[in-house]
């Protein structure tokens, strides 16, 4: 599903150059479960921006479902991008002006899917993250915890091949950190493929691939135990 | 989508009810100016289109230069009506008239007596021009004889109640009789004159006049369905030559040729009747016309009212795109295309608009009076029921929408999700350059306003404190004193008897009248043309004391000399004008004398210029007729020594009631009616005055919401240099600079653009207030300390706030 090949992502600023990502070589299988470690300024962020189609790579080639988006417009990763992947930011990013129903709703707004299907879909997945008795709240009246719930619901509910958590647990207690974890590898059980940046050692272990950046560099990748008995 | 686009704008405003009522009512603001002066130039430009056939409808001018000396106007000699009918087939019908204020005569029906400065005198052939519905009569024949006369509606109703007019017999001046033959609807007020009378030309003997020289008459005339204007002015001028050029040679002894080649020129001209409220202002014109620079002002003005408001509306929105940032990264995450968010920030920008209009339009209906008042007399603003009201919103949606919502919707949705999630609101810092263009914009037109209206205001204020040539303090108007008949005369004896009331004078006229009458005089055996059209003013014997003018030479008429009726005094610059050097004793003729035939005058004195006319004019020729023992005049003027004005005015009413039997007592102040004279420029100042207060509150709602923006965005910076020990004053300075640059930049532009303007402004005064240094300055320092405490208030409560709480955030 994914397959990256020499990958760089350099920053300019008007006096200097930083390399962010240096000669990535990842690839990612449909269904697999990745987790992205490393320490502060790694490059983990922007390894998931561009893997999340939000950026584009400096240099080298990206292959996403078959296509090679490396050089693609905005418009076009656009495009591919509602389509197939879902986010999970680690400050939720949530619309404060929207009602939990109507964040979730939203990416299937933008897949110009119908009223009745769309609320069909959204109840359902809502139903699953036990947000109906949520539906008409704002954002703002809601527990850290909840809010990362309408956010993955909100990744969800357009059914995408991939889910992208950047920290999905970094602004939230162990319970409510282990609460999401248990979602996230539910949904992988399922058949979702995830890339998952994150600190806690302990929640990589629901992933069954461990990569470790340092300096934008891929240094260990780890395959965990318990999935391959 | 829409409902989500909607349900988005709605909550957004709520989330934000301070800055969406800055955007939405400044926005209104200037919408509601908007529509006002579309609608006032509307009405403006609708003037005389009443008529049927309006747009066939011209009047015949001159414009001639004759020995160096020219003369342009609205009017035509006598035999130029019948000549164009007969000669030029293009015209339909053709009419002339005289009168209005240039005459008024006293018009009586049984007891009922009133002088009338609306009664023209006119062509049986008048209603074939000015076509009107006839209310009764015939409009073929109306006009048919020598002693029948037309009258308005209310004319009718003023003289004769509820009786039918028609055949009724009224008496002008005590000479002719007239019988009522029409009655017309009285004239609409979109029209460049209004009669309300029309009576027969022919009663004037120079009507029939075959002399080329000397234009009296207003032309009016109706060309054929498809006949071109130029080509009968290019008939017009075959038209001098054949019948005007022979009397010219005669005159002036040389051939036309000849005089045409050393520089004369005598054109007749065609003026289109819908040209003429906004777009002539000769002499002699027949009312005070409207001025199409001031609409072409005003329309300016209220562009660039709305360009502010959308430059705010511009602002406003893109500034707070730093907390619409994450919505927009958010937005785009999930799968929203550029285009969509482009539809989404123009639909919001829609709905505000349509917020603004509607709050607008409640504006514009409770401004109306106001700017009722400020247009003038003759601009009227109609809202309920304008057809004109409903294209003119729906365009200002569109354009607002559009103008206002394009840059902002280009604008946010242009950001880079990954900057904007990450929480650094893509390119902001990059793209203040447009906003900062944006502030300068509304401040140089603040400031350009703020100077428009000083220098306006010093104007008047010099006008108003220029020495005329006479007093104008301290001086009572009784008007309508023709109603009293020849009691004038007893009157003016008991005032005198007032140890209060210094002098009395009666006139027909005064300084600072509209318009003035005129006639034409000559110096006898003078040769070449030495006919001169002068102004006349007519009075008493007691009115050069009452206004304290100075005489130059000579004497002023005495109540004892009846012979003094067959004299005339001049200013100065008539004497001048006639080329008399030492004219006391000397005789002139009048054209046009008693019983409507030349007579001679002779010069009794010279008085020193003075301003009877507004100081747009030179002082210009003026002659001064005394109305003799038996005559009278409309008004009489009090000069007083008192200040307990209720006790003098109550005196003068109590002679009033015992002489006027029933007829109301008016009185004005001489200084009040004179300063009407600028009615226009005060209330363009005002106006003015009333727009740069608008301009300057939007351009400071703006700043301020700019100003909060900039803060919020800066707040960490703040708490930093704060913890690092940054003074409040040096925060606050920090965060002001900026804007206040900006507000120095825009006075440098502002200050030649407004000097260019004004000074073209000043032009039209022959007597003119300079304008200088320390108006531009003033005005630049005053928008600078609006903008100063503008800014600062939302600089202070930034640089005051607790750094922890900005630094914790993260």
């Amino acid at each position: 599903m994914i397959q990256t090949k020499n990958l760089k992502k350099i920053y300019t600023t008007e006096e200097v150059e930083t390399s962010a990502l240096n000669q990535i070589n990842l690839s990612v299988k449909e269904g697999e479960f990745v987790a992205v470690m490393g320490p502060s300024g790694c490059g983990k962020s922007t390894l998931l921006n561009i893997l999340g189609l939000l950026d584009n790579p400096s240099e080298g080639e990206y292959h996403f479902v078959g296509h090679e988006v490396s050089k693609f417009s905005e418009r076009q990763r656009a495009h591919l991008r509602k389509a197939n992947i879902g986010f999970v930011f680690q400050s939720f990013n949530l619309i404060d002006e929207l009602t939990v129903f109507e964040n979730i709703e939203l990416p299937l707004l933008y897949l110009k899917v119908g009223s009745g299907e769309r609320k069909k879909k959204v109840l359902e997945v809502m139903e699953r993250m036990q947000l109906i008795p949520r539906k008409n709240h704002f954002p703002q009246q809601l527990s850290g915890g909840q809010q990362q719930r309408v956010a993955v619901a909100r990744a969800l509910v357009a059914r995408p091949k991939l889910i992208l958590a950047d920290e999905p647990t970094g602004n939230l207690d162990s319970a409510n950190g282990d609460e999401v974890m248990n979602l996230l590898s539910q949904l992988h059980s399922e058949g979702t493929t995830i890339v998952m940046v994150t600190h806690s050692p302990a929640y990589s272990e629901f992933a069954q691939r461990v990569v470790h950046l340092f300096d934008g560099h891929i240094v260990t990748e780890n395959f965990n135990q318990k999935f391959h008995v | 989508m829409f409902k989500n686009y909607l349900k988005a704008a709605l909550r957004n405003m709520r989330l934000h009810k301070g800055l969406s009522f800055i955007t939405i009512f400044g926005f209104a603001a200037g919408l509601a100016c908007c529509i006002l002066i579309t609608l006032y130039a509307i009405d403006q430009l609708g003037f005389d289109r009443h008529y049927p056939d309006a747009g066939r409808i011209y009047r015949v001018g001159i414009s001639a230069a004759l020995n160096s000396k020219t003369f342009n106007g609205p009017v035509t000699c006598a035999p130029m009506a019948e000549t164009v009918k007969r000669e030029i087939p293009e015209v339909e019908s053709i009419a002339r008239f005289l009168g209005g204020s240039r005459g008024a005569p006293v018009v009586r029906y049984k007891d009922k007596v009133f002088s009338e400065e609306r009664f023209y005198w006119a062509d049986p052939t008048f209603f074939d021009v000015l076509k009107t519905p006839f209310i009764k009569g015939n409009p073929r024949t109306a006009l048919s004889q020598a002693n029948s006369v037309v009258l308005t509606r209310s004319m009718a109703k003023k003289y004769f109640g509820s009786e039918n007019p028609i055949g009724k017999t009224i008496n002008t001046d005590n000479r002719h009789d007239f019988q009522v033959t029409g009655v017309v609807p009285d004239v609409a007020r979109q029209a460049h004159f209004h009669y309300d009378f029309i009576g027969p030309l022919a009663i004037f003997e120079n009507s029939r006049s075959t002399s080329w020289i000397g234009n009296n008459f207003y032309t009016y005339l109706v060309l054929r369905p498809g006949a071109s204007a130029a080509a009968v002015n290019a008939k017009l001028q075959e038209i001098v030559r054949r019948h005007a050029a022979p009397q010219f040679q005669m005159m002036f002894g040389v051939s036309w040729d000849q005089l045409l080649k050393s520089g004369a020129r005598y054109n007749y001209f065609l003026q289109p009747i819908t040209d003429i409220h906004l777009r002539s202002n000769f002499e002699f014109e027949l009312e005070a016309n409207g001025d199409v620079s001031t609409v072409y002002l005003f329309s300016l003005v209220a562009f660039g009212v709305f360009l502010l408001a959308c430059v705010n509306f511009i602002n406003l929105t893109t500034a707070r795109a730093a907390t619409r940032a994450r919505e927009i990264g958010i937005r785009k995450a999930i799968g929203s295309g550029r285009g969509q968010l482009i539809r989404q920030f123009l639909f919001e920008s829609s709905l505000t608009s349509f917020l603004a209009i509607i709050l607008a339009l409640a504006l514009a209906v409770l401004l109306r009076p106001f700017f009722n008042r400020l247009a003038g007399v003759n601009a009227e603003i109609a809202v309920q029921g304008n057809p004109w009201l409903l294209p003119i919103l729906l365009a200002l949606l569109v354009l607002s929408g559009l103008v206002a919502g394009a840059y902002p919707a280009f604008y946010l949705s242009s950001f880079r999700p990954v900057q904007v999630l990450k929480g650094h609101p893509g390119g902001i810092k990059g793209k203040s350059f447009v906003r900062s263009l944006l502030v300068v914009f509304q401040f140089t037109l603040s400031i350009a306003l703020i100077i428009g209206t000083l220098a306006i205001n010093r104007q008047l204020h010099f006008m108003q404190n220029k020495k005329l040539g006479f007093n104008k303090e301290q001086v009572l108007i009784v008007k309508k004193t023709d109603d009293l008949g020849k009691q004038v005369q007893a009157f003016k004896q008991e005032l005198l008897a007032n140890p209060d009331i210094m002098a009395v004078g009666n006139s027909a006229n005064l300084m600072g009248d509209p318009s003035f009458g005129d006639n034409v005089y000559m110096v006898p055996g003078a040769a070449g043309v030495a006919q001169q059209i002068i102004l006349n003013i007519f009075c008493d014997e007691g009115f050069l004391r009452t206004f304290d003018i100075r005489m130059a030479a000579g004497r002023f008429f005495e109540k004892e000399r009846q012979g003094d009726l067959q004299g005339v005094v001049l200013n100065e610059t008539a004497a001048k004008a006639l080329g008399l050097t030492d004219p006391v004793g000397k005789e002139i003729i009048q054209m046009i004398g008693r019983d409507n035939k030349p007579s001679r005058l002779t010069i009794l004195g010279v008085m020193k210029d003075f301003h009877y006319q507004s100081l747009h004019e030179e002082i210009r020729p003026l002659a001064i007729h005394w109305f003799g023992p038996d005559g009278f005049g409309k008004m009489v003027s009090v000069r007083f020594r008192t200040t307990n004005i209720p006790v003098l005015l109550k005196s003068i009413e109590n002679t009033w009631k015992r002489l006027a039997k029933g007829q109301a007592f008016e009185y004005e102040f001489f200084d009040e009616h004179f300063a009407a004279i600028y009615n226009a420029e005060q209330n363009t100042g005002k106006l003015l005055m009333a727009f740069s207060v608008l301009a300057i509150a939007i351009a400071c709602l703006g700043l301020l919401g700019l100003a909060t923006f900039a803060t919020q965005q800066r707040t960490k910076e703040i708490g930093i240099r704060k913890v690092l020990g940054a003074s409040v004053l040096n925060l606050s300075r920090l965060l002001s600079n900026e804007f206040l640059k900006l507000v120095l930049l825009a006075n440098l532009i502002a200050w030649p653009l407004s000097y260019f303007v004004m000074n073209r402004w000043l032009r039209s005064f022959a007597y003119r207030a300079s304008l200088s240094l320390e108006l531009f300055f003033f005005s630049g320092v005053l928008a600078l300390c609006i903008a100063i405490l503008t800014v600062s208030y939302q600089s202070i409560r930034a640089a005051r706030a607790n750094p922890v709480n900005s630094l914790r955030n993260e």
